[in-house]
């Protein structure tokens, strides 16, 4: 049938189109709820500002998994783009709205020698409400892992708080702040 | 990108010749901040001498008190070879610093001298070794070749042939990096040569420049204690959305004391 309907040479062109659409709509009975704790160790040079990430565990519970390969490659995807976020990455303007990090000369998404290798595991908790027992995974390591590393950094400069991205510079200057105070 | 006249000689003289006959010519050696700048629109000249064809402007050789590295020839190369490893291993060192492995596979020598960004790291080398840069014309003392932002002692239709750097007894290189371009933020080379320290800082100024009192203090003695309590003013500084002047000038006494501390190795 989808074969008739997908080359239509005998059909009633002028009482029928020609394809085959279904549609359909899964309404959830709940979200899904994954869950995990990322740990980072980090090294930052007072002279300098810069900060290393010297070591990373994150340990995720996304239900039942069904290609294991594919999830980790997710959540090192995810911590990437959080370190991203907390380290390097910060869009700027000029005072007339101009973009000064148009390009990705300024603007810096993290690179492979800018991440650590990640120690990746998982706990399997099967979700209750779907029949798979799956949980959501692609943006669970961009979600913990800028808590994770802007709290490594705070405690290694004994700070509240750090404004993200966690420059050199801004690291610099926080450490100058609190030299002063 | 605005069309163009390309032009490709096979010796430098009609290189030369090409390049003087037109105001708005400019002299192609590796293209990776030119062709950047004219696919921008930043730069629209009317011509293009491309330097590729002419062989002897590449090449390295090395004596015993000079290295002299032809023009065209690349980062790369510069950063491989065995020989410039040797006598002066900072050198090589800087030149595997630039960019990433395709910038220094095609960036050239003599097309980083010619064009002096302020961020680029070659210019700290010239002037930290006290180099002497050879033209078509003559040559230049890397203490009055370098005059100001993308601004140099070479005047137009002029091509840089070849450069020759005095080997030092110990020398380094320290770059603190752009995070996203990798550009040099302060990049400061220090050289204790035959003839008394030089230490020179890429990327803090309009274009390379010499820090005379820290010379002096590593020429009374050549230790990293010597640098570290220098503070450098942050007047005329570079200041842009990735460092302040105030940062460049803290940056410069890290990075000189870490040069020093490297150069004792």
């Amino acid at each position: 049938m989808a074969f008739a309907a997908y080359v239509p040479h005998n059909y009633p062109h002028d009482k029928l189109e020609p394809g085959l659409n279904e549609n359909a709509f899964y309404d959830p009975a709940n979200f899904t709820f994954p869950a995990g704790t990322y740990v980072c160790e980090v090294e930052v040079d007072p002279e300098t500002g810069v900060v290393k990430v010297d070591r990373w565990t994150a340990v995720d519970d996304f239900g039942k998994i069904i290609n294991p390969m594919i999830v980790e490659g997710q959540v090192h995807g995810g911590l990437t783009q959080g370190i991203g976020q907390a380290l390097t990455e910060g869009t700027k303007y000029d005072s007339t709205g101009q973009l000064l990090t148009g390009s990705f000369m300024d603007y810096c998404i993290p690179r492979a020698d800018d991440v650590p290798f990640f120690q990746v595991d998982t706990r399997e908790t099967p979700c209750t409400h779907n029949p798979l027992g799956v949980k959501g995974c692609g943006e669970a390591g961009a979600i913990g892992a800028p808590a994770a590393l802007i709290n490594a950094i705070t405690d290694a400069l004994g700070v509240k708080d750090i404004a993200m991205p966690a420059t050199p510079q801004t690291v610099w200057r926080t450490l100058n702040q609190k030299k002063a105070a | 990108m605005h069309a163009f006249n390309y032009h490709r000689p096979s010796n430098v003289n009609d290189a030369a010749a090409l390049a003087a006959k037109s105001a708005d010519a400019k002299i192609l050696a590796g293209g990776q901040s030119l062709v950047q700048a004219m696919k921008l629109r930043l730069a629209a000249p009317t011509d293009i001498v491309d330097l590729g064809m002419i062989k002897d402007l590449a090449g390295i050789r090395v004596d015993a008190k000079t290295v002299t590295i032809g023009a065209m020839t690349r980062h790369a190369e510069v950063a491989g070879s065995a020989e410039v490893k040797k006598a002066i291993p900072a050198l090589a060192a800087l030149a595997g610093m630039i960019g990433d492995r395709q910038v220094r596979n095609m960036g050239t020598l003599g097309g980083a001298l010619a064009n002096s960004d302020p961020a680029a790291d070659y210019p700290a080398a010239v002037l930290g070794l006290g180099a002497t840069i050879t033209t078509t014309k003559g040559t230049h003392a890397a203490d009055k070749f370098f005059k100001g932002l993308y601004e140099t002692a070479l005047k137009p239709g002029e091509i840089i042939t070849s450069v020759s750097f005095p080997v030092p007894k110990r020398a380094a290189y320290m770059k603190f990096k752009n995070q996203a371009s990798r550009f040099a933020i302060v990049g400061v080379f220090v050289a204790d040569t035959g003839a008394g320290v030089r230490v020179a800082v890429t990327g803090a100024g309009p274009c390379a420049l010499r820090l005379a009192e820290m010379e002096k203090a590593l020429g009374a003695k050549f230790a990293p204690e010597s640098v570290a309590g220098l503070k450098i003013k942050a007047d005329g500084l570079n200041s842009d959305l990735h460092a302040s002047a105030e940062y460049r000038a803290h940056l410069i006494t890290v990075m000189a004391k870490r040069a020093v501390a490297a150069a004792m190795k």
